[in-house]
């Protein structure tokens, strides 16, 4: 018993001691907003000191009751806000709040490109060289103004880090200040999806002050990414990173001498994974946004009290890939067979599965993009299937092995779902489909290097043209994920080769819709079976949203009800 | 002196254990198939082959394996555990903010799992073949047998959202998002800075993912316990007290549990470790940031530094609970002697 004493005496000294140590050194707890002012200046030299007097987020301004704020429940799938490495689609909605672009789009339609920083640009006759003339007066949250210079810098930056968007500017052969407010980017080759490219969130524009002088270069020393994670945005946006936490939340802060004003004062974006989460905390009111509910969950919410559904387009294709290859795709090299599986897969079931939104393209450019050549009309035909099958000297149908992700659901649109769905479409028509589950870098390494049969497949733009969508074509990244060489349709690589470097809209436009008839002619190595909607549970007293396919939301249009 | 020599020995082969289970740990995470590349890079950055190029000689991955390990624990020596490829930040710093989290749901599951454990044994142990000892069998085993994701979501589902009376899912509630806690433990820094909403609201959160966490572990102590207890009630020395006519109560308390405890001390011991690597499914359904999803994300991204770092902080946790729990044996039963 005296022992147990002298244990609990020991434990209780040194629980005091920790306590009295944690008083006595420590800072205490602080409270997000209790400190506003841009750390991130604090290293910078001249622009730090402005920071600190000029430059804050609205809390500074409001007390802390009255401000307005909501939060948004994603499952969030970046680990970094660091434009220059960011690469994630819903990083896409967090860089735009906060940063400033040469140029923007129009969230009703993406293929309209607006002012930003940039007020207006010219393209040289060649298409070789772009010339923007930057607003002035714009200021960043450290206090410094935009200038030229930073805009060179963010952009060599992303070419230079070699990180994922680095190969977004391959065709910039140099950005150059050419004056305070003018910056000319000239080419290498030309490349009319240029202006879609520097509207993504990975072409932001911050205060390179702070950048240089926090490891930034513009190369692969760069090592800013680490400090700009853990410190306030720096950019001239309409909110301020105060806090971001990985895999836990972003707290954004209304940016009171941004261009754009927000009305709402803060914006928390919180980590749920898991969907059924999201739904019970935006049921219970805890969360303002769930952005990753399924179809299913999403039907259940439809018409409660005081919450609303949204749907929003996307420009992800979903697709089945069929190798075209002898050695992988075996019975699938056949097109004929291919053509056959195309006409065994019910359509109309997918999308109803998918949800609001979702609908089946006819070809691999999106609704939304310059070419789109209007909903599949293909349907079902079983027999039609069995007739083609018969053809191609497979009247008893084959066996084939289909890669699946089994938890992967961009969109809310369950790779495993669809694959089920298929599986049993194209066992009417006597095909058995085998799912082959895979963990996702095992998946992606086969699908890489095109040794997959088959897999369901997705494809999100890394920028809003169609020529994104040229990676399909034989020859080309997906292409020859599918086994799809350009030496097995030579004429439609050579048009694809030309409608990249087309710059009249019209051709372009007449380009694409020619490429996607004769991909249908070739029975291309893909059935492009959807294209997605995204569907948001939101709390009614949420005003005036503007969604987006490009950056999915502009919270600085959001309102709220009092 | 005895008892000196033995700790000293055991520290040593601590050190060799876990040097071992570094090896182990590398090799496998570098032999399963996929690539951490095609994982790691966008679908058109992959196939750029100079970024390709930059990434391997950024992360070392065009180094031969043996190189790769040299270097990790040369750096490990040096208190450095690289950076995670997934999130960019060193993996010191990583578990820094991740640890506190698990380490508090864990250790207040383990307080649910020892209490509830031991008095449901001891229940069952006393009212052995009736009523209350049934119905605790069929708890214990639910415990065991229900998954953690599907106990996480119903008891989310009644006791938060039709209820209402726990907090949802998170760590802490709105109003303390994104402050800056000194330690990240958020029970200590509540109480240590004085702030009781603070303290009300952490433990809230902890409530339901500590109880899904420990159910498993309660059910095998219950049933544990139970087994050692009546063991323990069919020795000579229990008839011995019985005979004396000393209460039921002091027998239970005196004699039984004080010798029936003693088996049980190992199972206490190994569940903490366990609990600390089985967050998974409850970290992502309750929203919580801890190392479990940390881990989880780690390995499906092939993110070889926070792989081999999460597995040696788990490794060492099990390695100094074995360490402690044959120390406490020997303090505790008479008849061990080192």
């Amino acid at each position: 018993m005296r022992s147990m004493k002298k244990m609990t005496a020991v434990i209780v000294a040194a629980a005091m001691a920790m306590s009295l140590s944690a008083c006595g050194g420590g800072k205490g707890i602080e409270k997000a907003g209790d400190s506003t002012t841009a750390a991130a200046a604090a290293e910078s030299g001249e622009s730090s000191e402005a920071a600190g007097e000029e430059t804050t987020a609205a809390a500074e301004t409001e007390e802390a009751d009255s401000a307005s704020q909501i939060i948004i429940g994603s499952a969030m799938t970046y680990t970094s806000l660091d434009p220059a490495h960011s690469y994630d689609w819903d990083a896409e909605m967090v860089l735009h709040s906060v940063y400033q672009s040469l140029v923007t789009v129009d969230p009703a339609d993406e293929s309209k490109i607006l002012p930003s920083a940039a007020k207006e640009w010219t393209i040289s006759d060649d298409g070789l060289t772009y010339v923007f003339t930057l607003n002035e007066g714009v200021t960043f949250t450290t206090g410094k103004e935009m200038k030229a210079e930073d805009v060179a810098y963010c952009l060599n930056r992303v070419k230079g880090v070699m990180g994922n968007p680095s190969f977004l500017l391959d065709t910039v052969d140099s950005v150059e200040a050419t004056g305070d407010y003018e910056v000319t980017v000239k080419l290498n080759t030309v490349n009319p999806a240029l202006l879609s490219i520097l509207t993504r969130g990975s072409m932001a524009i911050y205060d390179s002050e702070v950048a240089a002088a926090n490891g930034g270069t513009c190369d692969e020393s760069d090592t800013f990414q680490t400090y700009i994670d853990a410190n306030p945005s720096m950019g001239a946006g309409s909110y301020q990173i105060t806090t971001y936490t990985s895999g836990s939340e972003v707290i954004m802060e209304k940016y009171a001498d941004a261009q754009k004003q927000a009305s709402i004062d803060k914006v928390i974006i919180r980590n749920i994974p898991d969907a059924s989460t999201q739904q019970m905390e935006i049921e219970a009111g805890d969360i303002d946004f769930a952005l990753d509910l399924t179809a299913d969950q999403t039907a259940l919410l439809a018409g409660k009290e005081n919450l609303q559904t949204v749907t929003s387009k996307t420009f992800d294709i979903f697709f089945l890939m069929l190798n075209a290859s002898e050695e992988y795709g075996k019975e699938l090299a056949n097109p004929k067979v291919r053509e056959a599986l195309k006409y065994a897969i019910d359509y109309e079931g997918i999308c109803a599965l998918a949800g609001n939104g979702a609908f089946t393209p006819a070809g691999i450019i999106p609704s939304g993009f310059l070419g789109y050549a209007g909903e599949s009309t293909v349907t079902r035909d079983v027999e039609k299937a069995k007739e083609l099958l018969a053809e191609a000297g497979y009247p008893d149908g084959f066996t084939f092995d289909c890669g699946v992700i089994p938890d992967m659901a961009p969109d809310g649109v369950s790779f495993m779902m669809n694959a089920e769905k298929i599986q049993s479409d194209l066992a009417e028509a006597g095909v058995t489909m085998n799912i082959d589950s895979q963990e996702v870098s095992v998946y992606l390494e086969g699908y890489r290097d095109g040794k997959e049969q088959a897999v369901i497949g997705q494809w999100g733009p890394d920028y809003y043209d169609s020529n994104n969508q040229l990676a399909f074509l034989p020859g080309n990244t997906v292409g020859l994920r599918a086994g799809w060489t350009e030496d097995m349709a030579p004429e439609l690589a050579a048009l694809g080769a030309e409608a990249a470097q087309e710059t009249d809209d019209t051709v372009r436009e007449q380009q694409f819709l020619q490429i996607q008839e004769m991909m249908d002619e070739a029975s291309a190595p893909y059935i492009v079976y959807l294209q997605a909607g995204r569907t948001w549970a939101v709390n009614s007293r949420v005003q005036n949203i503007v969604p987006s396919a490009a950056f999915v939301l502009e919270f600085a249009d959001l309102e709220v009800a009092q | 002196m005895n008892m000196l020599k033995y700790i000293g020995r055991r520290l040593i082969l601590m050190l060799v254990v876990m040097f071992g289970i570094s090896i182990i740990t590398f090799c496998i995470s570098h032999m399963v198939p996929g690539d951490p590349i095609a994982v790691n890079l966008g679908q058109s950055a992959m196939s750029d082959p100079e970024i390709v190029a930059a990434y391997e000689a950024k992360w070392g991955l065009d180094q031969p394996l043996y190189v790769q390990y040299f270097s990790y624990m040369k750096n490990l020596f040096h208190g450095d555990m690289g950076t995670s490829i997934r999130t960019k930040q060193p993996v010191l710093s990583d578990l820094a903010q991740y640890i506190p989290a698990t380490f508090e749901m864990a250790t207040i599951a383990t307080v649910f799992s020892i209490l509830f454990g031991l008095l449901f044994g001891l229940i069952s142990a006393a009212r052995h073949n009736r009523l209350p000892d049934h119905i605790l069998r069929v708890f214990s085993l639910m415990g065991i047998s229900v998954p953690a994701f599907w106990l996480s979501i119903l008891l989310l589902y009644v006791f938060y959202l039709r209820l209402g009376i726990v907090p949802g899912s998170g760590r802490v509630g709105a109003d303390w998002l994104g402050a800056k806690f000194p330690t990240g433990f958020l029970i200590f820094d509540a109480i240590t800075y004085g702030e009781p909403d603070l303290l009300k609201d952490a433990l809230g959160h902890l409530i339901l993912p500590s109880f899904v966490l420990a159910a498993s572990t309660m059910g095998i102590l219950t049933r544990t316990v139970r087994s050692s207890m009546l063991e323990v009630m069919q020795q000579d020395y229990l008839r011995t007290a019985k005979a004396k006519g000393l209460s039921e109560g002091r027998i239970l308390r005196c004699h039984v549990l004080k010798n029936g405890l003693i088996p049980s001390v190992t199972m206490f011991g190994l569940s903490y470790g366990s609990l600390l690597g089985g967050t998974v499914l409850v970290e992502t359904i309750f929203s919580y940031p801890g190392v479990g999803l940390y881990a989880y994300k780690a390995a499906t991204t092939l993110d070889f530094p926070a792989i081999m770092g999460t597995t040696l902080f788990i490794a060492a946790v099990n390695v100094l609970m074995n360490f402690l729990v044959d120390i406490i044996y020997a303090a505790i039963d008479p008849r061990i002697r080192y």
